[in-house]
């Protein structure tokens, strides 16, 4: 074990850094700290101009392999890439999901024609993807996918409604797993299917949330369209290219996140010296405590990502996204009380809007990607052995 | 940067590993506290000199094997796992640290007999003590193996004195304590005579770095520990029925296992940071971070362990009192929690320190 960067990876630290500097400049200023988690509704057109000169500069698709328009960069210089990228407060990355979901998911299970398709637009910043799992009926319980797909003159025809769909407002595709063999259940039956958003078929409704921004949907299927030859892997194997996607989530980028959560800490720590909570014995003691656990967290990652090798997950794998999720919800009941009295006070100051949105938009953490109780289930069963839960008849 | 452990690496701790578990199988700390006084002779014999563990982070040009504070933590895990009882941490850890920090010619000779296994020290700092002509007074509280330790360190001012346990003058008074597994005494020095070891305004900040590096020691010990009360609990709820089922199988103990694997591998990731990190600049943050995690993950997944067993978690025949004892007294130990938080927050730039 060493922690220590090499010379090259702190050459490569420089250039990113450097390159951050001269290009989040002029129409891309205001665009700094912005469009992160709880955010992601602002600055859509510029965001996407943003990621048009990320691909550009050849800073999309950092880890796939040469072939497909990437630069096989090391792991570890994927991770100092969004640390950087973070740190110079890069705003949130409009085309995240295509680019560390669906483009892993197509360079190790799609069809060469679906490389050639789809990546050089995810590459390019020019395509934009959001994520079709979750139903009204199929939240934690993500099997129970009732959307329907048949296959009809050539053309998958689905029907269905799927919810919580990030992005699909701004999104030119989807990948959606829906139910191709009738009377089917649970994980048998289901396609993964890539599903073009421009068409009558499809309706999207944006969800209002507690933050009042709007960056999920409710997606709705009325005999919308997509080609045959748009199947990732074979009928009847959605459910596995699915999990593969989602083992995706585990990648570079969440060492990213972090440096976002860090900016967060930072401007709680900013602004606990400038109105005097720092003087409060108690809330050291929970700055710190932030502190020191996102210490941790990144070392959660690091050893995670350092067994990638590995063929079965290491038990800091399993504890990543609880422990993130837990430790972000708390950060924003920090936050508020960092605030104090003012922090009921909404357009008052633009730190006070952040960390408002933070307390609100984190409640969502520990909901979402599996919640708190479900990773405990997975944490109990997958890691520590323990008996599975009883399924009970799958639900209407 | 590599997060992986080396052959070596993964060697020593297998080594160590091998020993302890042997140790434990014929009765370990059991043994060791039922019989009142340790005994260290054979432990040490076998461990420590022939085994080679004595010198394990002693310098190689002071005849020991050089290895850094991430191997020692390896080692310090495996031992927290069996509640060790062994001269290791108050000779190889306290006083080997304190030593390496102040550096010099009878640093390097004191280092030299602790490598070989030829004496075992602790460390302590008396309250009002006074030094004349060499001959230290004062009296230390709660000195970690103070009965034992064949030299005891002693820390008076800008000066640091090594002190025979035989020495005239020095009485050494073994405390009751709840955690029988990591002996306490208080020792008296009365004109007790001192060789000294080293002496300068330096010495403050070197022992700040030598107690940062203890307490990631201790804090890998801690996630041993911690990770055995884990495992222990997850084993009992896959043999124990109630309701006609495996408790094991209900959800609320299913996920109070899961919050407590959750708080073991941040404590692990968070020791081993830092013990990777010990060289450099970062040592106090990290030593922050981890014996303020590492303590606090310890005594709740010690104290979830005994719920978790029910009635037989509270009696003296099951082992997990003994770790929620030690996890009590380690959260004590080289700073606690709270004052290592305070310290990061003064590290991270928070204004207005605390009075």
């Amino acid at each position: 074990m060493n922690l220590d960067f090499t010379p090259e990876d702190e050459a490569f630290r420089a250039e990113v850094a450097g390159w951050l500097e001269a290009n989040l400049t002029g129409e891309f200023a205001e665009l700094k700290f912005r469009g992160g988690p709880g955010d992601e509704d602002a600055f859509p057109e510029a965001r996407k101009a943003w990621e048009r000169r990320l691909g550009a500069a050849g800073w999309i698709g950092l880890g796939w392999p040469g072939e497909y328009g990437g630069r096989d960069l090391p792991l570890v210089q994927q991770m100092i890439f969004n640390e950087e990228y973070a740190r110079a407060g890069g705003p949130g990355r409009a085309g995240h999901i295509g680019e560390t979901l669906l483009a892993p998911t197509l360079i190790a299970l799609g069809t060469d024609a679906q490389k050639r398709k789809f990546l050089p637009g995810i590459r390019s910043g020019t395509e934009y993807w959001c994520q079709g799992y979750s139903e009204p009926n199929a939240g934690s319980d993500l099997a129970n996918v009732a959307t329907k797909a048949r296959l009809e003159n050539g053309k998958w025809v689905l029907n269905g409604q799927k919810v919580w769909t990030s992005l699909a407002h701004e999104s030119d595709w989807a990948f959606v797993i829906a139910r191709s063999e009738p009377g089917s259940q649970g994980r048998e039956g289901l396609v993964y299917l890539l599903v073009p958003m421009d068409q009558p078929g499809i309706t999207i409704r944006p969800i209002v949330q507690m933050t009042g921004s709007s960056e999920f949907n409710e997606v709705y299927f009325d005999d919308a369209v997509t080609d045959a030859e748009n199947l990732v892997g074979a009928p009847g194997e959605g459910w596995k290219v699915a999990m593969a996607t989602l083992s995706f989530e585990r990648g570079a980028s969440t060492l990213g996140q972090q440096m976002q959560f860090r900016n967060e800490l930072a401007m709680i720590i900013d602004l606990a010296n400038r109105n005097g909570a720092s003087r409060d014995p108690l809330i050291r003691q929970r700055i710190a405590r932030a502190w020191a656990q996102l210490a941790i967290m990144r070392m959660n990652a690091l050893r995670t990502l350092g067994d990638g090798q590995a063929t079965t997950l290491g038990r800091e794998a399993y504890i990543s996204k609880i422990y993130w999720a837990t430790w972000h919800r708390n950060l924003g009941e920090l936050a508020m009380d960092v605030l104090g009295p003012d922090a009921e006070r909404i357009g008052a100051d633009p730190v006070a809007d952040r960390l408002q949105k933070l307390f609100l938009f984190s409640r969502a953490d520990t909901i979402y990607a599996g919640t708190n109780q479900i990773q405990r289930n997975i944490i109990a069963e997958r890691a520590l052995g323990m008996p599975r839960e009883a399924k009970g008849p799958a639900n209407g | 940067m590599d997060t992986r452990f080396t052959e070596d690496q993964d060697m020593i701790r297998d080594a160590a590993a091998t020993y302890l578990r042997d140790w434990s199988d014929a009765g370990g700390f059991r043994k060791q506290v039922d019989a009142g006084t340790p005994d260290y002779g054979s432990v040490w014999q076998e461990f420590g000199v022939e085994l080679g563990f004595a010198g394990l982070t002693v310098p190689e040009a002071h005849g020991g094997a050089g290895l850094g504070d991430l191997e020692r933590a390896l080692v310090m895990e495996e031992m927290g796992r069996v509640l060790f009882v062994s001269p290791f941490f108050a000779t190889c850890v306290l006083a080997s640290d304190v030593l390496v920090a102040a550096g010099g010619a009878a640093a390097a000779d004191l280092l030299g007999e602790i490598a070989g296994g030829a004496v075992t020290a602790s460390v302590c700092r008396p309250d009002q003590v006074e030094v004349r002509d060499g001959r230290i007074s004062g009296h230390a509280r709660n000195v970690v193996d103070g009965a034992r330790a064949g030299c005891v360190l002693v820390l008076a001012g800008d000066s640091l004195y090594a002190v025979g346990h035989e020495s005239a003058g020095v009485e050494a008074s073994p405390v009751r304590t709840l955690d029988p597994t990591r002996p306490l005494a208080d020792i008296a020095f009365s004109n007790a005579a001192g060789d000294l070891i080293t002496s300068g305004p330096g010495l403050g900040e070197a022992l700040a770095r030598a107690e940062a590096r203890s307490a990631i020691a201790l804090a890998a010990e801690q996630v041993g520990g911690a990770e055995a009360m884990l495992n222990a609990t997850v084993a009992y709820a896959m043999e124990r029925k109630q309701f006609g089922r495996l408790i094991g199988s209900f959800q609320a103990v299913k996920h109070r296992c899961a919050d407590m694997m959750v708080r073991v591998e941040a404590a692990r990731s968070a020791v081993y940071q830092a013990a990777a990190l010990a060289h450099g600049a970062d040592l106090l943050t990290q030593a922050a971070i981890a014996k303020s995690e590492c303590s606090e993950a310890y005594f709740s997944v010690a104290g979830d362990a005994i719920q978790m067993h029910g009635g037989v978690g509270v009696t003296w025949e099951y082992d997990l009192h003994f770790h929620f004892k030690r996890a009590r007294a380690g959260k004590a130990l080289l700073g606690s929690p709270e004052t290592w938080r305070e310290r990061l927050a003064g590290y991270i730039g928070l204004e207005g320190a605390a009075a």
